[in-house]
């Protein structure tokens, strides 16, 4: 790590605990949003020029993580990812914060009076849809592929079940409206969904951490037959496994932002997002079951963080999603087979 | 809470060069190896081989030049051996030698003593065994009770070693051995000793596992005499020059590539037109073998860099064998629709092997119960 992302590790990890203390209080979209504004959070992908951190996707996955570790209730990640699509397809950027969706059924048509485009069609389960200001998307027009940038208020609600831990998801249907900027990008759709991707990879990693400090902190403090449960062999044998699951996605998080910040990146951010996908199932039962019957109380945090791990494994793509994806992938590479494919990916973040 | 740190590993400016050539050189050398032989990976052996390799410069890799190595890094040495082991090659000769005990010899034994022995270990010519496992001493490594005592100008050793790793074709073992009786601390008065095998005194037999294949044995040490230099390291510091050397040996590319050979026959079995369910367990095993290599590698980097990331390399081990023993029931679980079942095939023979092979992975090396054992303590449970 550079010192300047140990500097904003230090930052975001202070920060992010600060605002969500005390845990379970709901955090403001006004006041809150400001706070973290304030400091140029959202601004990761920003140059300096523009008072922003002129970061990278190894930078942004610190911001991810501990906004996953924190359980941050607000669309921060989803704003620097947004940001992170609009500034590479060099489209101004719309204040307030901003999500990213896909659409279905949607269609992108030149305005009747020749000035810019509509857009029409349905968003699912927009994240924060309700309290975001503009929504990222991507659209086919012409056998060509668009990125968009819709504002939010243009949307028809059509209901939206919050996800399991609570976390707005917002139907949103448009019809007609007005694209505030449109650029042409080649698989537009698939780009947002790999970024995002690796962006809830990240905060997985971090949720996932938070697990095991709060299962670890658990079995030391609570005694049965005598002795903290800690020194039972049975305990420490599961929180040996879930520990190895926290450190294998967050390698994971990690290397694939590093092979992100170096372009075409499907391959590890499909592997990356299937392994911590792949990890959830293990590892939320290893910490309810440690935890005993306090942990499913919701008086008491670890939902905060068991809730948002069952979320985000169903969110931009679940285990069969990237396992089909990766499979694919994998099945296409014709010269020297995997091997020769996955080390020439990371010989090329070689040191030069 | 404890931190793991596996910051991600950028490979030296120069790898793809040293990659193809040791892919070419494979190429040629393997051409005639069946499938089901590529598949023992680093417990295939092969003296003639690992002597090729060697004159390629490629045993003991980052020794220094004046003992025959060539003072490459680490990460140049990670590169050559995940290299062999994706490919298959029969390392076990010359493995343990160039990953533990030479680099054990240069880092404690005398000018000598190296002189002695390493030179001849990076010509692939002098294979080295390990010494600790006993009839009674398994996990509980320090319960040793094979001992050493002085006499004049050196050790006599008594005891027996068990399940030592090419016991029988090794001409050397490195063997962990109490110095002094167990007292209250445990870990206290164990020593390290170089045991010549041609010595007077030693007597080895190889065991057959349950495939008839003899790659482990027994080696029984009645009054076998050593001189003074052959004490590694100072007397009493065995534990910890043992646990350092453990940080070596369970964190490299062996410790999830062992069942590699598999998916690599399942991959060329396949074409891309296959079902559903085979496309997602080709994903599903992709997405668990491509972490653990970023895992293997991140290791490999902060060993280069000096650090002694113990925890870690205990996770990947562990990590690495439940994917290498989940890999062959996988495999079997999907035969049907785009796996072939033809039994005669090289993917079906490799299966057969590894289902029955997989279960001491994760025994060797540290069982899982010991590795979880480590986490737990480091995440401040014991």
């Amino acid at each position: 790590m550079t010192q300047q992302q140990q500097l904003l590790e230090e930052t975001v990890s202070g920060l992010f605990a600060e605002m969500v203390a005390p845990m379970g209080r709901e955090l403001d979209i006004d006041s809150d949003w400001k706070t973290l504004t304030q400091l140029g959070i959202h601004n990761i992908f920003v140059s300096e020029e523009e008072g922003g951190f002129a970061g990278s996707w190894q930078d942004a996955r610190i911001v991810f993580y501990h906004a996953g570790r924190n359980a941050l209730a607000l669309p921060i990640c989803e704003t620097i990812v947004a940001k992170k699509l609009l500034l590479d397809a060099k489209i101004k950027i719309p204040s307030g914060p901003l999500t990213l969706a896909t659409a279905v059924d949607s269609r992108l048509e030149p305005c009747a009076d020749g000035d810019g485009y509509a857009f029409s069609g349905s968003l699912k389960a927009v994240a924060w849809g309700r309290i975001s200001s503009a929504i990222v998307t991507a659209c086919q027009h012409d056998d060509n592929d668009y990125l968009l940038v819709l504002s939010s208020a243009d949307g028809v609600s059509s209901g939206g079940r919050a996800n399991e831990a609570g976390e707005p998801r917002d139907n949103l249907d448009f019809n007609g409206a007005k694209v505030l900027a449109v650029s042409q990008l080649d698989d537009a759709e698939k780009e947002l969904w790999g970024k995002a991707a690796l962006m809830r990879t990240a905060q997985m990693s971090g949720a996932l951490d938070a697990a095991l400090e709060m299962s670890v902190a658990h079995v030391k403090g609570r005694e049965q037959f005598g002795r903290p449960l800690a020194k039972f062999q049975a305990i420490q044998q599961q929180l040996a496994m879930l520990a190895e699951e926290c450190a294998a996605v967050n390698c994971a998080a990690q290397a694939a932002a590093l092979a992100e910040d170096f372009g075409n990146s499907r391959f590890e951010i499909a592997a990356a997002k299937l392994r911590a996908n792949r990890s959830v199932g293990s590892s939320t039962s290893i910490a309810h079951q440690v935890h005993g019957a306090i942990g499913v109380t919701g008086e008491y945090n670890l939902h905060r963080f068991t809730q948002r791990l069952w979320a985000w494994r169903s969110e931009f793509g679940n285990d069969r999603f990237w396992a089909e994806d990766l499979g694919r992938q994998v099945l296409a590479v014709k010269d020297g087979g995997l091997w020769a494919h996955m080390t020439a990916l990371s010989d090329k973040h070689a040191e030069q | 809470m404890q931190n793991f740190n596996f910051k991600p590993l950028k490979m030296p400016p120069d790898v793809a060069n040293l990659r193809r050539a040791v892919r070419s050189f494979l190429d040629a050398e393997l051409a005639e190896m069946k499938a089901v032989d590529k598949a023992q990976s680093w417990a295939g052996y092969s003296a003639d081989f690992s002597r090729k390799l060697a004159v390629k410069g490629w045993v003991g890799m980052t020794w220094p030049k004046a003992l025959g190595g060539s003072e490459a890094s680490a990460l140049h040495r990670y590169v050559v051996i995940e290299e062999l082991l994706a490919a298959g090659a029969p390392v076990a000769a010359h493995w343990i030698a160039d990953r533990q005990s030479g680099t054990l010899l240069v880092r404690y034994a005398s000018e000598a003593v190296q002189q002695r022995f390493v030179p001849a270990m990076a010509r692939g010519e002098m294979f080295f065994c390990i010494g600790m496992s006993e009839p009674n001493s398994g996990s509980d490594l320090a319960s040793i009770k094979t001992k050493a005592h002085r006499v004049d100008g050196g050790w006599v050793i008594n005891g027996s070693k068990l399940w030592t790793t090419n016991a029988h074709r090794s001409q050397i073992m490195i063997a962990l051995v109490r110095t002094t009786p167990q007292g209250k601390a445990r870990h206290a008065g164990l020593s390290q000793f170089i045991i010549d095998l041609s010595s007077d005194g030693v007597k080895i037999n190889s065991i057959a596992d349950h495939l008839g294949a003899r790659h482990f044995g027994e080696i029984f040490f009645d009054n076998v005499f050593v001189s003074d230099d052959m004490l590694l390291g100072a007397e009493g510091d065995g534990w910890s020059q043992v646990n350092s050397e453990l940080a070596l040996e369970r964190s490299g590319p062996e410790r999830y590539l062992s069942s590699y050979r598999l998916f690599a026959e399942l991959l060329e079995s396949l074409d891309d037109e296959c079902d559903d369910a085979t496309t997602q367990t080709v994903g599903e095993i992709t997405a668990d073998l491509w972490t653990l290599r970023q895992m293997s590698m991140s290791i490999a980097g902060q060993l280069a860099e000096g650090s002694e990331p113990s925890l870690e390399a205990s996770m990947v081990k562990d990590l690495g064998a439940c994917f290498e023993q989940n890999l062959p029931h996988s495999v079997q679980a999907g035969i049907g629709a785009s796996i072939p079942s033809d039994r005669d095939s090289d993917l079906s023979e490799t299966l057969s092997y590894l289902l029955m092979a997989s279960p001491a992975f994760s025994l060797r090396g540290g069982t899982r119960e010991i590795l979880r054992g480590i986490i737990a303590r480091g995440l401040g449970l014991k």
